[in-house]
């Protein structure tokens, strides 16, 4: 493949207070591809993803993005190097409106002044009629998909995407697929997506990696990505 | 005097005792309330603005004409604003910062940073109070009637309150850096996730709260004491309005000075001033009891 | 005074560091422990306590107090000290806790065996310490005016007595600007005490009374008490608010247009210190009493002021506390030099009818109640922040403990064994 490495994860050691959460995790993702990480509860899957984003402190090890080395980076600096984060549990503004929420996107974009571009509403439709509701009334997956908004406006070169379809109505799951695929299509921007839900990761995904236990057990494209594989690492 | 202006006087101090009290805890309804600081030290920062007002009174009075004099107050203000600021961003950067989710800690270091303070006025000062003087232009009185004349200095207190208080809501609401602010308060990691120097925001942001205080000071050096104690003497009033107005909103410390204020100028009018105050601290306590967050509770749906 | 005066003479950088060093517990204590006795042995030195709170609230009033006294205590041991002894001072500092008034109490009493004690400002430390003196016999000289209403053996009380400010400024009052009067004052127990008998006065001396209000400690809003004021229309206030409160009244009244032409303000707290933080432009005109200003012409003064000037400052002041505080050691040698001993009996019995010629004229101890006879004056404040004495008794004025209008019978004479009820 001769698409450069924009995340390169090498040996990446992660604790919390004494308890060892990482172990030597290596992982990369290439420009415009999808990644994605999957394991059972537990494994380290949104631990991974706060050390990328800088949430957490590595106690050995590297992040490398885009050819730089963002180890001790603060979240801050490594969102305004094109890093786009949906946490796990949304962390949508709660009294912050709808709009104020996409806004904050643009202004890690640095563009404000150009307002909320159309293009976000084609995407997600169903904000555009609730930009004066304050954040936290909007039900989970309307939620859902303001994260997601709000993490496109910042430009992101890279998407980081923790369970974006935990616990939200199948009808809506499709939607936000949709719009990742979409994302995918215009070859703008890589992903590295943390997914539960197999079918979703296995449509959408270039790459696959598996944790157990803090490590990575088994990755691979994820054409290669057989069903015994996914059954003695995912099943419950 | 007729009772009827009395009444009407009582109306119109209620008003100026609401803008004062507003005036007090604007700076803490930012770093307390939004920033979650408990800062004992907010009554030193209001001193320093005092004394800046003094510093500068007493250089226009050596080094300029008389007829300048009246013009030291006006920018005696800006100059309050930028001293406190300025210690204000030095105790967050020095202190406050490595001290954030510990509210402990943080009331005691700063209940020492207002010892240290307080001292070093002592030092620089003397023990005495000192002596701000009104500039002529705020001594006088606007005549509305028989038996009732407004002072021109609450008059300017009411109308720079206002000010102060349509500043805030247009930087909060208006501009970027209030929307960082905003965010900043509700989600530290999440704002920094999204690009958001969080702590240049919180930095920023507890100089402005600070700035206030040294608004605040410089007002009321014309209307109280200014010594190296007196900004023991409103922390108590500054975080009454604050918790009873509810942490987190700029309308609570609205709500707050105004109940408190009115509350305090009427109960004071029919009986004494300690019944009074003895009256507004009851009425908090029962109303604490019954709603424990405040007038306006920052209600946040919890997030699923 | 009974509480806090919220300013009062700036502490010099050595007054830091010794309040400093107090505080941390490295000893502010001078001398040492045991050792020499305060009975008569050769030419050891004579140990006296000094006992003001040189940090915390009451520093700001009390250091000036403890600064005045070593400089008579200096005076003294110039001249050769007292007996063929030079005095040793033990500086203790009580911290402005009321406890440790106590606790120091007994430290310079049994410990350093101190034979007289020069200390307290406020009412609350007096009453804390009183039954330790009591009870083992120390000697307390008390600079402070105060409300009255005690009688003992073991103080000397050389501030003034209600009869000796509050009675002659209510009578003065009423002949010069007034008849009808308005009391404010600070709520705790000085200013009802002293409202009580103000109003026992103008009953007497056909005043009449058209207001009294009390404002917390600290208290800074005074619209709503300037409006009642406005409302009442008296011809004078009497004011006993103390501390901080005082910048607050004098400063929002004048906002209001109220000047001492207007309704001239007769204060019993507001001393220079006081003025300094008012600021003379708006105290201007209105009044207090005591019975020492700063501006009092004697020789006696003028020496004074100057020596406390150049000692500690030239922007300090003096005033009503420091004066006594000055005398008061002056009376305690002149007792010990008298009595030829410094056996506490012996001290107390050769003070009883002691004269002074103090910076504020001529006082006396009183040879029953212990109280100290004084001039009593009333002054105008001037733009500067100076007193024009305006009003002044002729002499010295007898000084009575218990208040003639709630205790009318009641004396305070040592010489029939202390309180005693007149029939």
């Amino acid at each position: 493949m001769p698409a450069t490495d924009l995340l390169t994860i090498d040996r990446l050691n992660v604790y919390y207070a004494e308890s060892h959460i990482l172990r030597d995790v290596s992982l990369t993702v290439p420009e415009h591809k999808v990644a994605c990480l999957m394991g059972r509860n537990g494994a380290g899957k949104t631990t991974l993803l706060k050390s990328v984003m800088g949430l957490l402190p590595a106690r050995s090890g590297q992040v490398q993005f885009a050819g730089e080395n963002i180890t001790t980076r603060c979240p801050d600096e490594r969102a305004r190097r094109g890093m786009g984060y949906v946490p796990q549990g949304r962390e949508i503004f709660p009294t912050l409106t709808v709009q104020e929420n996409l806004v904050l996107g643009l202004l890690a974009a640095k563009q404000p002044k150009n307002g909320i571009p159309d293009e976000i509403f084609h995407l997600f439709p169903i904000l555009k009629t609730m930009l004066k509701r304050r954040g936290g009334d909007l039900s989970g997956g309307q939620q859902q998909q303001l994260a997601l908004a709000r993490a496109m406006l910042s430009h992101p070169r890279l998407l980081l995407l923790d369970e974006p379809t935990e616990g939200i109505q199948p009808s809506i799951i499709d939607e936000i697929e949709d719009v990742i695929t979409r994302i995918k299509e215009q070859k703008a921007v890589s992903i590295l997506l943390v997914e539960q839900y197999l079918e979703f990761a296995w449509r959408l995904a270039d790459f696959y990696y598996i944790m157990e236990k803090g490590s990575i057990v088994a990755h691979g494209t994820t054409e290669e990505l057989s069903e015994e594989v996914a059954h003695r690492h995912l099943a419950i | 005097m007729t009772s009827t202006t009395f009444l009407l006087g009582q109306l119109f101090n209620g008003l100026s005792y609401c803008s004062i009290l507003l005036l007090i805890a604007l700076g803490l309804a930012i770093t307390f309330g939004l920033m979650g600081v408990i800062n004992m030290a907010h009554g030193e920062l209001m001193m320093l603005g005092s004394y800046a007002a003094y510093v500068l009174q007493n250089y226009f009075a050596k080094q300029l004409a008389a007829q300048y004099f009246g013009w030291y107050f006006v920018l005696a203000l800006p100059l309050a604003f930028v001293v406190s600021g300025l210690a204000g961003l030095l105790l967050e950067r020095s202190l406050i910062r490595r001290l954030y989710g510990r509210p402990l800690e943080t009331l005691l270091a700063t209940w020492g940073v207002s010892l240290i303070l307080q001292q070093l006025m002592r030092q620089i000062f003397g023990a005495n109070n000192v002596d701000v003087r009104s500039p002529g232009w705020l001594m006088g009185r606007w005549h509305v009637a028989a038996g009732l004349e407004l002072p021109h200095l609450r008059l300017f207190i009411i109308a720079f309150t206002s000010t102060c208080l349509f500043l805030m809501y247009a930087l909060l609401f208006r501009t970027a850096l209030g929307l960082r602010i905003r965010a900043v308060t509700q989600n530290r990691d999440m704002s920094a996730c999204l690009g958001v120097p969080t702590r240049k925001v919180d930095a920023y942001t507890f100089a402005l709260g600070s700035g206030l205080a040294g608004f605040a000071g410089c007002i009321l050096s014309l209307m109280g004491s200014v010594g190296p104690n007196s900004g023991q003497n409103y922390i108590v009033d500054a975080f009454m309005v604050v918790v009873l107005g509810g942490v987190g909103k700029l309308a609570g410390a609205i709500a707050g000075s105004f109940v408190i204020g009115q509350t305090n100028v009427l109960f004071e009018s029919f009986s004494t001033a300690t019944m009074g105050k003895v009256m507004v601290f009851t009425l908090v306590i029962l109303f604490l009891q019954w709603k424990p967050s405040g007038v306006f509770p920052s209600k946040v749906r919890s997030l699923d | 005074m009974a509480t806090k005066r919220n300013n009062g003479p700036a502490p010099s950088r050595r007054d830091f560091l010794k309040t400093t060093a107090a505080m941390m517990g490295v000893g502010a204590a001078a001398g040492t422990f045991g050792g020499i006795s305060c009975g008569p042995r050769g030419s050891a030195p004579i140990k006296v306590g000094i006992m003001h709170s040189l940090s915390g609230t009451m520093a700001i009033s009390e250091t000036s107090l403890r600064d005045v006294e070593l400089m008579a205590i200096e005076e003294i041991n110039a001249k050769g000290g007292v007996l063929g002894r030079q005095i040793q001072p033990i500086v203790e500092d009580p911290a402005s806790d009321w406890p440790t008034f106590a606790e120091k109490s007994k430290k310079l009493l049994l410990r350093d065996e101190v034979c007289s004690v020069f200390g307290c400002w406020t009412s609350a430390s007096r009453k804390a310490v009183l039954p330790v003196f009591e009870k083992n016999n120390g000697l307390l000289w008390y600079p402070v005016q105060y409300e009255g209403n005690e009688c003992s053996h073991n103080v000397f009380y050389t501030g003034a007595a209600p009869n000796q400010q509050i009675g002659p400024a209510v009578t003065w009052l009423l002949k010069n600007r007034g008849k009808k009067f308005y009391l404010l004052g600070s709520d705790y127990v000085f200013p009802r005490t002293a409202n009580g008998i103000i109003k026992g006065q103008l009953k007497a001396e056909g005043g009449e009374l058209v207001g009294e209000e009390y404002t917390p400690l600290g208290h800074m809003e005074y619209s709503t008490v300037v409006n009642k004021i406005k409302s009442a229309k008296p011809e004078v206030v009497f004011s006993t608010i103390n501390g901080d409160s005082n910048v607050a009244f004098y400063k929002q009244l004048r906002a209001a247009g109220i000047t001492a032409n207007d309704i001239p303000v007769m204060a019993v707290s507001v001393a220079e210190d006081e003025v300094r933080g008012i600021g003379g432009a708006v105290a201007e005109g209105h009044y207090a009493a005591w019975n020492y200003f700063q501006s009092v012409d004697t020789p006696e003064n003028k020496v004074f002021v100057d020596k406390f000037r150049t000692k500690y400052g030239k922007d300090r002041v003096t005033d009503d506390p420091i004066e006594a505080a000055y005398f008061q050691v002056h009376l305690w040698a002149q007792a010990v030099a008298k009595a030829g001993s410094t056996e506490v009996d012996k001290i107390r019995e050769a003070a009883l009818g002691q004269e002074f010629k103090a910076p504020e004229g001529m006082v006396r101890l009183d040879p029953k109640n212990l109280h100290t006879w004084k001039t009593v004056r009333i002054g105008k404040i001037r733009a500067d922040g100076q007193f024009d004495v305006v009003w002044a008794t002729d002499g010295p004025v007898r000084p009575e403990p218990w208040d003639k209008i709630q205790f009318p019978k009641r004396d305070c004479d040592w010489t029939r064994g202390g309180t005693v009820e007149n029939t």
